[in-house]
């Protein structure tokens, strides 16, 4: 019950089956966002290792950025949990978040797909 | 083999039959309580399978779109969103399978027929679905779950297909 043209049909639905899983890591993007609260935020390059300190309305933190990825190693809040988060990567779709200070460090995902995420049913 | 003579115009009654017996099933399918929900099987559709397999080309077409409007009658959705989908779902996918037994019955199993137009039909609804809501295509999670699940559906249909080709029986036409 086998014939040639069946491999074909079989490969072709194979293949539409795994392409999510191989083109799943192409839209990451190379951009940090800072934001502390809702007034201030600004964005940096992940592709440049550098070290940036970032002083406003009494917050200090210091932001470093190494190979891709970015970590806070100093910060004036009282408990450190964010320099105890570590190194966040692109991948990992998490935040480095500073509680006390209001500071939000993740990697701005531009989707334009998120318009669509309240509509259900 | 048995061979069951019938007369050009006796194809009425066949095309009947079958017809009804495609939206019986088509009806039935509703009951049938599956873990995932608003995925059917399509058992219906090896009626289609059966008479292309036997070179009925016209009543195989002419049972399909018979049950999708008798079978969506009694199901309670004729001519409203979800028929407009069955339709087109159901023209589509016969195309697909009918131009795969025209041109390459020799090289091609009934598996990979059913297969193919299980794909097709759920594909259909789907970027059909995609062009009404504005949703852009690409290949994600959706569409690679909507595959595995059309291959299980094909699989099965081509299972019950395959038993009933099997069935000794031939139709011959005589025009009179």
């Amino acid at each position: 019950m086998f014939k040639p043209l069946d491999i074909l049909i079989y490969a072709g639905i194979i293949l539409i089956i795994i392409l999510p899983f191989i083109s799943e890591k192409e839209n990451l993007s190379n951009n940090i966002l800072v934001t502390i609260g809702t007034e201030y935020n600004q964005n940096f390059d992940a592709t440049i290792d550098s070290v940036y300190t970032i002083e406003y309305n009494g917050v200090h933190v210091i932001v470093e950025v190494k190979s891709g990825a970015v970590r806070i190693t100093e910060s004036a809040c009282k408990n450190k949990h964010c320099i105890k988060h570590g190194w966040l990567k692109p991948n990992d779709y998490d935040k480095i978040i500073c509680m006390p200070q209001k500071v939000i460090i993740s990697f701005d995902k531009d989707d334009n797909e998120d318009e669509f995420d309240g509509i259900v049913g | 083999m048995e061979k069951y003579n019938f007369t050009y115009s006796s194809r009425v009654y066949l095309i009947a039959t079958f017809a009804a017996l495609a939206s019986v099933l088509q009806v039935l399918e509703i009951f049938i309580v599956l873990p995932i929900p608003f995925i059917k099987i399509g058992l219906a559709n090896t009626i289609t399978l059966f008479f292309l397999y036997k070179k009925e080309y016209l009543i195989a077409f002419l049972i399909t779109v018979i049950r999708l409007f008798v079978g969506g009658f009694f199901a309670g959705k004729l001519l409203n969103i979800i028929f407009i989908f069955s339709l087109s779902g159901g023209i589509i996918s016969f195309s697909i399978m009918f131009m795969l037994f025209l041109f390459f019955r020799k090289v091609i199993s009934l598996t990979a027929i059913s297969i193919s137009g299980a794909v097709a039909h759920n594909f259909t609804q789907l970027f059909l679905f995609y062009s009404l809501t504005g949703y852009s295509v690409k290949p994600d999670m959706i569409l690679s779950s909507v595959l595995l699940l059309s291959v299980a559906a094909g699989l099965i249909t081509a299972y019950v297909a395959r038993k009933m080709v099997s069935l000794p029986v031939k139709f011959s036409f005589k025009k009179s």
